[in-house]
C-alpha cells in the first residue's frame, strides 16, 4: 500500500460514512485493514430484474491519487452483462474521468469526478444492472442476446443470481 | 492525518438529525471534509483551495458541474468560511446539548431519522418505493429504473450527503496557538489545514459519548522519520508502530444509536456488523508556526504561476525547486517528471496557502512537502509489520458480516419462491422459481462462453 496520506484519509472518512449511514442493498470495506487501497464490494441485484435476489461480489481498486482518479471495479463472481467485460471488469460511464469515456455519447456529469464516491459508484452499478446500455458493448456477446434473446439472456442472469447466494 | 473528526452522521444520533445537510453544506466536496481556506470557482462552486487547485492541474474542470476553469479565477469564499468558523466553534456544544442519550431509542424519534435518512439517499430503494406507490403498475418498473438512474448521477449541491470529517476551526484557534509549543507537523497529508490546530482538545473532551471511546493517554510527538499508521494514519516512530496500529484496530467502538436507527428502518437487507475500524483519540501535536493573513496584495504578488512542462527546461525547474529550499535529486537524479510534480504540488500548497486564513511560514511549508513525500516511500515497511495480525482479525469480523449478507439474500430468495409456488399452487412456471438448470453453464466471469453453450 503506497498510499498517499490525503488518500487514506479519504478512503477512510468514506468507510466511515457508509458503516454509519448504510444505503440499503450495498456494501463496501477494505479486504484487509492493512490495506486499504483494495475494498471488497457486495451490490444487490435490483429489484424487479432478473438480478433480483442475487448478491453480486466485487473488488474497488483505488489508484494513490484518488479521488483524482477513479477506482476499478470488478466483479469476482459470475455475472453476464453487456456493460461487464468477460473478466469482470465494469466499463460505466461514472468510472471514467471526462474525456476517456468509451461510451462518448454519455452527459459528462455520468462521469467520474472527485466529488463522486463509492457509495454513488455502487449505486451507479446497480442502475447499470437494471438497465444494461447495450450500445456499450464490453461483453459484446451479452449485448447481441440482451437484444435480440431477451429471455436466454435473464435466464442466464438468474441463474448468476442464484447462484451468488449459493443456490 | 487525524482520524479523529467529526462526522455529519454524528448529527442522526441527535434531536435535530438536519444539522447534518448543514455540515456536509459545509464540507468540501473534494476531500469530503470541513473546508479548508475555501474558494469559490467562476462556475460558483466552493472547494477548499488545496482541493481545487490539484483538481485544476489535473484535469481543468470544475469537479461539480465540469465547467472548464483556470486557477488564476479562483476566489476566495470569505463567506462560507465565516460560516464554517462560527459553526465550527459552536459545534461541539450543540453536539453536547442535542444528543440522545444512551437508553434505547424511543419509536418517535426512530422514525423522523429513518424518514429523513430516506429523502436523503434518494437513490435507495426505499425512497423509489415510496415515490411509486402512487405510481400505476404500469408505469412502476420504468419509473423505478429511472430514478435510480438518476441519483448517482447527479452532482454537487448540499443534497449529495458527502461525507467529511476533519476537525473543527474556529477563529478562536489563534489565542491557542501562541501558546502551543509543539511544531511538529503530524498531519501525514501535505495540506495544510489551519483548521486542525486545536480542534483535537475540544474533541477529545468527548464531542461524541455515544461513540464510547477511550480516551488515550497523549503520545510521544514524532520527530523524523516517521512512518504512518496503516489505520488512523498518524505519524509514528518506526518502533512505536506495531504497537500503536493494535492498539487503533482493538479499540473498536460500538454501533451508535444512528446506526441501530438505520438498521431498524431497513426491511430487506441485514445490518452490517463490521466492526468499525477505530478513531482513536490521542490529540495532535499542533501544527507548525503561522504568520498573519497574506493581503490580497501580497498575495497577487506572491501567486505561482503553474508554467508548462514542454517549455520548462529541466535545469530550471531544479532551479525553482532550489530557490525555495526544496531537496531536489532526493535519491540520485531524478527525472524530469518527478521534479515537475513536486514543483507542481508546491505550487499548489503555495498557492492555496495564501488563501489560508491562517498561513504557514514558508519554512513550514516546504518541510511539509518533504514530510509528505517521505510517507509515501515509508508507507509500505510499516505495514508489512502488522500484517499478521490485521488479516486474522479483520477477516475473521469481515468474513463473517459478509457470508451473512448473503445467507439473508438466500433467505429472500428462497421466502420469495415458496410464496410464489404457494400463490401460483404449481399452475404455471414461473420463471423465477425455475430450478436453476444452467448452473453448469455459467463457469467463467460472464465470460462469453455461457452464451454459446
Ligand atoms: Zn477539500
Ligand atoms: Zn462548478
Ligand atoms: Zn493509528
Amino acid at each position: 500500500m503506497a498510499a498517499k496520506a490525503r488518500t487514506l484519509r479519504r478512503l477512510l472518512g468514506e468507510y466511515r460514512e457508509l458503516i454509519n449511514n448504510e444505503t440499503e442493498g450495498i456494501y463496501a470495506g477494505p479486504i484487509s485493514e492493512e490495506d486499504w487501497m483494495v475494498w471488497e464490494c457486495l451490490i444487490a441485484g435490483p429489484p424487479d430484474t432478473p438480478f433480483e435476489g442475487g448478491m453480486f461480489s466485487a473488488t474497488l481498486t483505488f489508484t494513490d491519487d484518488y479521488p483524482l482518479s477513479p477506482p476499478t471495479l470488478k466483479f469476482t463472481c459470475d455475472i453476464l452483462h453487456p456493460n461487464v467485460y468477460p473478466d469482470g471488469t465494469v466499463c460505466i460511464s461514472i468510472l471514467h474521468p471526462p474525456g476517456d469515456d468509451p461510451n462518448m455519447y454519455e452527459h459528462a456529469s455520468e462521469r467520474w469526478s472527485p466529488i463522486q464516491s463509492v457509495e454513488k459508484v455502487l449505486l451507479s452499478v446497480m442502475s447499470m444492472l437494471a438497465e444494461p446500455n447495450d450500445e456499450s458493448g464490453a461483453n459484446v456477446d451479452a449485448s447481441k442476446m440482451f437484444r435480440e434473446n431477451r429471455e436466454r439472456y435473464e435466464k442466464i442472469v438468474r441463474n448468476c443470481a442464484r447462484k451468488t447466494v449459493g443456490l | 492525518m487525524d482520524v479523529n473528526f467529526p462526522d455529519p452522521t454524528d448529527w442522526l444520533s441527535t434531536s435535530v438529525p438536519g444539522i447534518q445537510a448543514l455540515e456536509t453544506a459545509l464540507s468540501c466536496q473534494v476531500c469530503k471534509e470541513f473546508f479548508t481556506a475555501p474558494v469559490a470557482t467562476s462556475c460558483g462552486h466552493t472547494f477548499c483551495s488545496l482541493c481545487i487547485r490539484r483538481c485544476l492541474s489535473a484535469t481543468q474542470k470544475c469537479p461539480t458541474c465540469m465547467t472548464t476553469d483556470d486557477e488564476s479565477r479562483l476566489r476566495k469564499n470569505t463567506l462560507v468560511q465565516d460560516i464554517l468558523s462560527s459553526f465550527t466553534a459552536i459545534r461541539k456544544q450543540m453536539l453536547d446539548g442535542l444528543v440522545i442519550k444512551e437508553e434505547p431509542e424511543p419509536p418517535i424519534t426512530k422514525e423522523p431519522e429513518a424518514e429523513k435518512k430516506r429523502v436523503e439517499k434518494r437513490s435507495s430503494y426505499d425512497f423509489d418505493e415510496e415515490i411509486e406507490e402512487e405510481e400505476t403498475t404500469n408505469n412502476k418498473r420504468r419509473g423505478k429504473r429511472r430514478k435510480q438512474e438518476e441519483a448517482p448521477v447527479s452532482s454537487g449541491g448540499s443534497s449529495d450527503r458527502p461525507r467529511r470529517s476533519t476537525r473543527t476551526s474556529s477563529q478562536r484557534t489563534n489565542s491557542k496557538i501562541s501558546s502551543q509549543t509543539a511544531i511538529v507537523i503530524d498531519d501525514s497529508d501535505e495540506d495544510f489545514n489551519p483548521n486542525e490546530i486545536n480542534s483535537d482538545n475540544e474533541f477529545e473532551s468527548g464531542s461524541r459519548p455515544k461513540r464510547g471511546r477511550p480516551s488515550r493517554v497523549p503520545e510521544t510527538p514524532p520527530t523524523t522519520n516517521l512512518v504512518p499508521c496503516p489505520i488512523c494514519g498518524r505519524l509514528k516512530e518506526p518502533e512505536q508502530i506495531q504497537s500503536h496500529a493494535n492498539r487503533c484496530i482493538e479499540g473498536k467502538r460500538s454501533p451508535s444509536p444512528s446506526q441501530n436507527a438505520a438498521n431498524a428502518a431497513s426491511s430487506s437487507l441485514s445490518p452490517l456488523k463490521r466492526p468499525p475500524i477505530s478513531f482513536s483519540n490521542i490529540p495532535k501535536p499542533a501544527a507548525t508556526q503561522f504568520r498573519a493573513p497574506y493581503t490580497e496584495e501580497e498575495k497577487q504578488k506572491l501567486k505561482l504561476a503553474k508554467g508548462n512542462f514542454t517549455l520548462t527546461k529541466e535545469a530550471d525547474i531544479r532551479k525553482r525547486l532550489r530557490e525555495n529550499g526544496i531537496r531536489v535529486d532526493v535519491k540520485g537524479k531524478e527525472s524530469k517528471n518527478a521534479i515537475w510534480a513536486r514543483l507542481q504540488e508546491w505550487t499548489n500548497l503555495w498557492n492555496a496557502n495564501l488563501d489560508s486564513e491562517m498561513p504557514k511560514t514558508k519554512q513550514a511549508l516546504v518541510k511539509e512537502l518533504e514530510t509528505s513525500e517521505r510517507h509515501q516511500q515509508s508507507q509500505k515497511p510499516s505495514v508489512v509489520q502488522d500484517k499478521e495480525f490485521a488479516r486474522e482479525e479483520w477477516g475473521k469480523d469481515h468474513r463473517t458480516e459478509y457470508e451473512n449478507m448473503i445467507a439473508d439474500a438466500k433467505m429472500r430468495v428462497l421466502k420469495k419462491k415458496n410464496e410464489a409456488e404457494s400463490a401460483t399452487n404449481g399452475d404455471k412456471t414461473d420463471t423465477a422459481s425455475e430450478p436453476p438448470r444452467m448452473t453448469a453453464e455459467v463457469n467463467g466471469i460472464g465470460s462469453p462462453e455461457i452464451i454459446e453453450t
